[in-house]
């Protein structure tokens, strides 16, 4: 089924409104908003800050390729932090609560075995840690860093073509539905296919617990001032969206010059 | 010993409270071989110390000087890269956008910031930052001109949100008076955010 097995509501009677927004979908769900203040600016700085950081990220890819938690678990636990805490923690600060958070949610851990281990270790932080050795699981990293992760398998065709004109549906986190990656800005919206992708496992349903299902990518493009009331008038977006995020919407496209498709452009047609 | 970090303790003498809780994980975690010393070296050795911009920067100074192997990025860039022999992680579907005169791409993740690791490295911290990805699916313009970049009116800015698994890549234009370079040359003037759009490559002799 098309939705991946979980509700949606339809799109209609809310495009181009203000029913949607940033933040729709929680504190993560930043796009568009205006008050965050500047963005920060560094010259060149070391890849990891501090060698936590390192192991924190071998951990978050060992607990994938072990099995433990999927990719789409981790950003979901990411998403659940408090708003407070999203705005000021660091980058792996956060894959770090990932990580506690996939682990105990798995079973791999108990939450007192870990906050234990985290007195422990702070009442004697220079000690060593166990020796661990598991060939098949270095292996199985070293062969994601090398190739990456295999594609997914189609089970159906795409529904969609480039060029067609799409409605994207109301999409709410709700219990059912823990995890979307829908923008709260992107909802409700008309927009035109610009690129269909190889299909990839529905998040929302991997989440859920509803296992693999295999939706084709599409990079749906919006004008800037369909999105926004400042869009600048020439501008566009373009949005990496599931099939069951959309729908169709035939009807005049929401288009001007400015969404060409890309072909066109490049073979110099006018 | 580690290669890597240059020791097996970890957290050390003035641990943070994130380096306490993280070395705390690690020791469950080996216990229960869910990770290994081999896997931390051999994540922090690979994107410390081998990938990083410099493998999309030879992809694209490669798009300047031959427009066939253009056309194969802009077409099926993964298989384009696999003829420079690149390919790994965070990269398994990647696509190539070209910067014209009427266009300038800018890429971003509004919901996390997911980033092409296996052409550019880890993402540097402001594409990472809130302040970033709330802003330039808005106000890309005013996101540019604190890049220095200024744009005519007349351009289409297209701002790509990566929200699923296609990564992008931004082809930068190539800088006029660029015409006698090498390609190891060229690969030089082509910089991290220019491939990400948020800023131009460079001029030569700069």
């Amino acid at each position: 089924m098309a939705d991946g097995g979980l509700a949606v509501e339809s799109g209609e009677g809310v495009a181009g409104g203000a029913v949607v927004a940033p933040g729709l979908n929680g504190a993560h769900d930043v796009g568009g908003l205006m008050s965050l203040g500047a963005i920060p600016f560094k010259g060149d700085e070391p890849v990891f800050q501090e060698d936590w950081e390192g192991r924190v990220l071998a951990m978050c890819l060992s607990g994938v390729v072990s099995g433990t938690f999927s990719v789409d678990a981790h950003k979901t636990a990411v998403e659940g932090m408090s708003p407070v805490a999203l705005m000021n923690t660091s980058y792996f600060e956060q894959w770090l609560y990932g990580l506690e958070a996939c682990l105990v949610d798995s079973g791999a851990l108990t939450r007192s075995e870990l906050e234990e281990r985290v007195a422990a270790v702070a009442d004697a932080p220079d000690a060593g840690l166990p020796d661990a050795s598991n060939e098949e699981l270095t292996g199985g990293l070293r062969g994601l860093l090398e190739h990456g992760v295999p594609p997914t398998a189609a089970r159906e065709g795409p529904r969609f073509a480039p060029g067609d004109t799409v409605a994207t549906k109301v999409v709410r986190v709700e219990p059912g539905r823990e995890h979307t990656s829908i923008p709260g800005y992107a909802q409700g919206r008309r927009g035109v296919v610009e690129m269909v992708h190889r299909p990839e496992p529905l998040g929302d349903a991997v989440v859920a617990g509803l296992g693999v299902k295999p939706e084709h990518l599409c990079s749906v493009r919006f004008l800037a001032r369909d999105l926004w009331p400042d869009g600048g008038a020439r501008d566009t977006v373009v949005v990496d969206l599931f099939e069951s995020y959309l729908e169709p919407a035939p009807g005049p496209a929401a288009d001007g010059p400015a969404s060409r498709p890309l072909r066109a452009e490049r073979e110099g047609v006018q | 010993m580690s290669a890597a970090t240059g020791s097996r303790r970890g957290a050390g003498a003035t641990a943070s409270y994130p380096a306490i809780r993280a070395k705390a994980v690690e020791s469950l975690m080996r216990e229960r071989g869910l990770v290994t010393e081999e896997i931390v070296d051999a994540v922090i050795c690979a994107y410390r110390d081998e990938i990083g911009p410099q493998r999309g920067a030879r992809l694209i100074a490669r798009t300047w000087v031959d427009p066939g192997f253009r056309q194969r990025l802009l077409d099926d860039a993964v298989a384009a890269m696999r003829e420079l022999g690149i390919q790994g992680f965070a990269a398994e579907t990647v696509v190539a956008v070209e910067n014209t005169p009427s266009r300038h791409n800018l890429v971003t993740n509004t919901l996390h910031s997911c980033y092409p690791w296996a052409l550019l490295g880890l993402a540097p911290r402001w594409y990472k930052s809130p302040q970033y990805r709330a802003r330039v699916v808005r106000d890309p313009r005013g996101v540019l001109e604190e890049f220095g970049v200024e744009l005519a009116d007349e351009v289409e800015v297209r701002v790509w949100d990566s929200t699923a698994e296609i990564r992008y890549l931004v082809i930068p234009e190539r800088p006029a008076g660029s015409e006698r370079l090498s390609e190891e040359e060229l690969a030089a003037l082509v910089t991290r955010e220019s491939m990400i759009g948020a800023g131009l490559a460079k001029q030569p002799g700069s």
